[in-house]
């Protein structure tokens, strides 16, 4: 639990680190072209990009944790599709096997009027 | 020909029948089956517009990582010093994504695939209970016992018999009915556990991803274009732009300064209202585990059950349009 509120806690670090890098970007690489050209300004952009692969990094391991439990849940969830579709197919038979001896019933029923027994 | 029907029916019928003769010496109720299977009907539905919304959100979250980017490398652009070879070897960065970016949409679009089809088929099993729910499946062989009990009955009137035999064709053709309808209530009490449980999973799996899910509509509305926007010095602004849709009467810095303002205020806003809906979805998955409570006891209670089934359909379809609760 303590781990999970850390890694939220770490997430929301680095989303506001970025937020502010972004508000102060161009003041920071304009003095990154003043003091080391062109290369330290790439440089520069590609900090950026690592700290945003760490917080994709962050995120995806969160829902690749969860990636088995959906797996599992879609399994599960197929089965019981099935499993329903079978017991729907059960109560048709019976009520067709049902609904033959009730015809039989019937059929008895108006021979025995037909015939005044 | 009735004992090997009985037989044909198996096990199963034979339990049956063993209710039906306690149903007719205590003079069960009729009619519980129908009240089990209309809300067996409305908690599928409620299932499948949960689902419904669910699958929105994915839907809505899928693009959020190639918005981030866009975002992002737009901001870089935006922000780079004026520096024309500069500007060539980052835009010639951003010709083709990299073998990173690639890597990390196979990882997104692989972790949504998973939660989509798991979503959809939860959605197939209630879509499944509905029909289970929906099903009449006793109502012929009523029919025809009715027409043997109306046949013999005439007959016995029109040879002064004493009606109470007669009548037991009739009698038997109910309590079939009332068989069929009790087999297919004691199926949907059965599934509605399974379901239940699944439903559990699912809001459990729903409830862990949220702060991920978040996180990257943070990405996406609320992290990059606005705040390198906002972050540009003021000569990089057209003023008169600015002076329009600012219209409060303050010198032209000021103006810049609440424009910077309006642009983050915008920007968090747009990444609450793409939010709601996850937060919704989680709400009506939770509303959805009370009607499956509410299907689950012995003798349920109709107006408990019609409200959370309300509420979920409310709340699904609140987050599908994305409006508030």
């Amino acid at each position: 639990m303590s781990n999970d509120i850390s890694k939220t806690e770490l997430l929301s670090s680095i989303t506001t680190a970025i937020q502010r890098i972004n508000l102060r970007k161009a003041t920071i690489l304009q003095r990154a072209l003043d003091e080391g050209g062109p290369d330290l300004v790439i440089e520069v952009l590609d900090q950026i990009q690592d700290l945003r692969d760490a917080r994709f990094e962050l995120i995806q391991r969160d829902l690749d944790t969860n990636n088995d439990g959906y797996q599992a849940l879609a399994a599960a969830a197929k089965r019981e599709a099935e499993a329903i579709g079978e017991d729907i197919e059960e109560l048709e038979s019976v009520a067709k096997v049902l609904g033959t001896v009730a015809k039989v019933v019937n059929f008895l029923g108006r021979i025995l009027i037909r015939f005044g027994i | 020909m009735f004992h090997s029907s009985l037989h044909l029916l198996g096990s199963r019928t034979v339990r049956g029948f063993t209710t039906l003769l306690l149903s007719l010496a205590l003079g069960a109720c009729v009619g519980m089956g129908s009240k089990t299977q209309s809300l067996a009907v409305g908690t599928a539905a409620a299932g499948v517009a949960a689902t419904d919304a669910a699958l929105a959100s994915y839907n809505s979250v899928d693009p959020m990582l190639e918005q981030e980017w866009i975002n992002a490398k737009t901001g870089d652009l935006l922000a780079l010093p004026a520096n024309a070879a500069l500007e060539q070897r980052v835009l010639a960065g951003l010709a083709s994504p990299s073998a990173a970016q690639e890597a990390q949409r196979a990882r997104r679009k692989a972790s949504l695939a998973a939660r989509r089809k798991a979503a959809r088929e939860l959605q197939e099993a209630y879509r499944a209970f509905n029909r289970l729910g929906a099903g009449t499946f006793g109502s012929d062989t009523t029919a025809a016992f009715n027409e043997a009990t109306e046949a013999v009955t005439s007959f016995a009137d029109a040879r002064g018999l004493p009606l109470g035999e007669s009548q037991i064709p009739g009698i038997v053709g109910r309590a079939l009915g009332e068989i069929i309808s009790g087999l297919q209530a004691r199926d949907i009490r059965r599934h509605n556990a399974v379901l239940a449980e699944l439903s559990l999973q699912f809001q459990t799996l729903w409830n862990a991803d949220l702060p991920a899910l978040e996180a990257i509509v943070d990405g996406a509305y609320n992290m990059e274009l606005a705040q390198s926007m906002a972050g540009l010095p003021n000569s990089a602004f057209d003023q008169a732009a600015v002076g329009k849709l600012v219209p409060e009467p303050v010198a032209g810095d000021l103006k810049l300064r609440l424009y910077r303002m309006r642009l983050l205020t915008a920007a968090a806003e747009q990444a609450n209202a793409a939010k709601a809906p996850l937060r919704t979805t989680g709400k009506a998955l939770g509303a959805l585990q009370e009607a499956h409570v509410e299907l689950a006891k012995e003798r349920p209670s109709l107006a408990d059950a019609i409200d959370a089934i309300d509420r979920v359909l409310e709340l699904s379809k609140a987050a599908e349009e994305g409006t508030p609760e």
